[in-house]
């Protein structure tokens, strides 16, 4: 994929994609609309301090070579520019990984583990071998495959990140909820191949916690969450759409309790999941190693050190604020036991 | 993650379709034909019906096949005989061009059309003895630009290898001057087909040129009262009656490459086009769900929440009510989008 010449005048280059070809030979090739990208652009590079002045700012922006158009459909727009109706925002929500509630898996190291089974999770939790206990003596760093319950969540904040706004309700209307960022769902991207099904939140409840009491309630009752569709855009990904529940906790202004939430300014959703795994993953170590392992991962690795051994597949599943469209990015890595 | 910000198209204001004629111009020199590469880019068949003529020795993969040369006769010329080199093949071969280009004349005693020295197909002026070049789809693409065809080939009496120039001593040029994309043409079952003009005569016709279908046919009676047409190794010279009777198809197509000194035209691709008028309105696609857009939450573009919003367009994407994307644009560099200015970003589809 080359540069475009960007030595001329401004120059369009259009191709059909692969399911515009396929609809074409379909005879269903039927343009209606358009979205505007913008996935090459740094906009770090924008430069508030230039010292030649504010023409100056996207100096760096604006000479930015721009690819040739491809043909796949997860090359094209994978970050569209927005439309919102107000022209003075300062903030767009961000999604970031809660770690701090108290029914919230960690990561160990960057990654967040899933044990595919029951085997999987006894042995990390209660390994004698040096570590002991990697993930937790009560699994702290450790998701259950298809558990609804005695398992970890992984939880996700959707709101302001600043401190220069305080995270009251006032603040929450004012910049999520009046500005139609409020993120009442989450979509959900992971590799089919080995996930089949996701946990949510059941939605009865919301995160909250009074800004001068020292209750703090994190919801954690999950069910399953609907069916999948196919991703668009990426190859073998589904799509789960994932239920967001009110996120309440705001700054303590009295009392002795710690802030839960990884947001440092207004909230405006959260959201809890977990993952249930394809049935041809869940061989306990007796059985043979599944084939996935060997195609997609790693197999027998002393991944904690000591003599057990794990077979593992590294993932990443994708997050996106269905009102807000930010975006997040979690690696996950689905680990069996394999042997001592 | 897939956009979410659409923006509908109105088929009655914001599409269009238009129809483009390209011509490329399509010179062949002779040295292509015969001495460039030792004729390692002719390739003969098994079958003996026809040759190929290739840009480069055609057992390279870089090589392009140009065109195919053959001849024949028609049934009812006086050189068709039972005792002619390859008799029924070069009767069949004429028949097959005749009938796909001409089509027939409802007779049942004489069905096949003959080739024509005239616009008219009334039966005159036939020409009963042709050599045929096919142009291969590559060169020609859509059809020959009518009015631009042009051959010249060598009438002079000896042969020996073209580069010593005996062949081309004498040289006849072939045009269709009198065809345009408005007249001069005749249309039948095989498209339109024009005259090829012996240059600087008077209204001598010694081919035609069928532009949709990329064939020339050629008389033979322009090599009329030429001694040595072809020539084998160990014996002697032909006319060109007598390669037509006695040589093979290849050996005929042999002595045509031969004579050939160069050969142009231009080829015409159609080629319509949908254009998309993409209106990107002063309140819209001003801010950007890029990672980068924000730092925290806070978006970089700005110092403080009344600084107008801006965004930096590098990609069109086309959708359909599916919101799957059909086809991709990308400007040649990155375009500034705040809500002080509008945008008509122009999308041509070709097809």
């Amino acid at each position: 994929m080359a540069f475009l010449d960007n030595s001329g005048d401004i120059i369009l280059d259009a191709v059909l994609t692969d399911v515009g070809r396929r609809r074409m030979a379909d005879g269903n090739f039927n343009i209606t609309k358009f979205a505007l990208g913008d996935d090459e652009i740094n906009y770090s590079q924008y430069d508030l301090d230039h010292p030649s002045g504010s023409a100056y700012y996207d100096l760096e922006i604006l000479q930015t070579p721009v690819f040739q158009s491809v043909t796949a459909q997860n090359s094209a727009i994978n970050y569209g520019l927005l439309s919102l109706s107000r022209n003075n925002l300062l903030y767009l929500p961000s999604i970031l990984v809660n770690q701090v509630f108290e029914p919230a898996c960690q990561m160990s190291g960057n990654l967040f583990y899933l044990a595919v089974n029951g085997e999987t999770s006894d042995r990390v939790m209660a390994s004698t071998s040096a570590p002991a206990s990697p993930l937790g003596s009560n699994g702290e760093m450790l998701l259950k495959a298809g558990q609804e319950t005695n398992t970890k969540f992984i939880y996700m904040e959707s709101g302001i990140d600043t401190t220069d706004e305080i995270a009251d309700a006032t603040s929450r209307s004012n910049l999520i909820t009046s500005v139609n960022m409020l993120d009442t769902s989450f979509t959900v991207s992971i590799d089919s191949r080995f996930v089949s099904s996701m946990m949510q939140l059941d939605g009865g409840q919301p995160f909250s916690a009074n800004e001068n009491g020292d209750k703090v309630t994190i919801p954690q009752t999950v069910i399953k969450a609907g069916s999948s569709n196919p991703a668009r855009n990426l190859t073998n990904y589904i799509e789960f759409s994932i239920r967001g529940v009110n996120d309440l906790l705001f700054t303590p202004t009295a009392g002795t309790r710690a802030d839960p939430s990884v947001l440092k300014g207004p909230r405006g959703t959260g959201m809890a999941m977990n993952f249930g795994v394809r049935a041809d993953l869940r061989a306990i170590s007796s059985n043979a190693t599944p084939l996935k392992f060997t195609q997609f991962g790693k197999t027998a690795q002393t991944v904690f050190g000591g003599s057990d051994t794990y077979d593992y597949i590294d993932t990443t599943v994708y997050i996106r604020g269905n009102s807000s469209t930010a975006t997040a990015q979690i690696p996950l890595r689905i680990i069996r036991f394999a042997g001592a | 993650m897939p956009v979410q910000n659409f923006e509908n198209l109105d088929n009655n204001t914001d599409v269009t379709t238009t129809r483009t004629l390209l011509h490329e111009v399509i010179p062949l020199t002779g040295t292509i034909l015969s001495g460039a590469y030792a004729d390692g880019n002719i390739k003969n068949y098994t079958h003996g019906m026809f040759q190929s003529v290739y840009d480069y020795p055609y057992l390279s993969s870089s090589a392009n096949h140009i065109f195919d040369i053959t001849m024949g006769y028609d049934e009812t010329s006086p050189l068709s005989s039972s005792s002619s080199t390859q008799n029924a093949k070069k009767v069949n071969l004429y028949n097959q061009f005749s009938q796909v280009l001409l089509g027939y004349t409802g007779s049942t005693t004489d069905g096949v059309r003959k080739f024509e020295n005239d616009l008219t197909l009334d039966g005159i002026g036939a020409m009963k003895e042709c050599f045929f070049l096919s142009f291969s789809r590559l060169l020609v693409k859509d059809q020959i630009k009518k009015g631009s065809f042009s051959i010249t080939v060598g009438t002079g009496d000896l042969w020996s290898e073209p580069s010593s120039g005996a062949p081309w001593d004498s040289l006849s040029t072939l045009i269709d001057i009198s065809s345009s994309a408005t007249a001069g043409t005749t249309n039948t079952i095989g498209g339109d087909y024009g005259l090829l003009y012996v240059s600087g005569g008077a209204n001598v016709v010694q081919g035609l040129v069928f532009y949709q279908a990329g064939i020339v046919v050629l008389s033979a009676s322009i090599w009329d009262g030429v001694s040595q047409f072809y020539h084998t190794l160990g014996s002697s010279s032909f006319t060109a009656q007598q390669t037509i009777v006695s040589a093979s198809i290849s050996g005929s197509a042999d002595a045509i490459r031969h004579r050939v000194k160069d050969l142009s035209f231009n080829n015409t691709t159609e080629i319509n086009s949908k254009i998309y008028f993409c209106r990107v309105p002063h309140n819209k696609y001003n801010y950007s769900s890029n990672p980068t857009y924000t730092s925290g939450s806070k978006i970089r573009v700005k110092e403080v929440a009344s600084d107008t919003p801006r965004a930096y367009i590098t990609t069109v994407g086309l959708y359909n009510s599916q919101n799957e994307l059909l086809a991709t644009a990308k400007v040649s560099e990155p375009l500034m989008k705040d809500p002080s200015n509008e945008l008509i970003l122009r999308v041509r589809l070709d097809y």
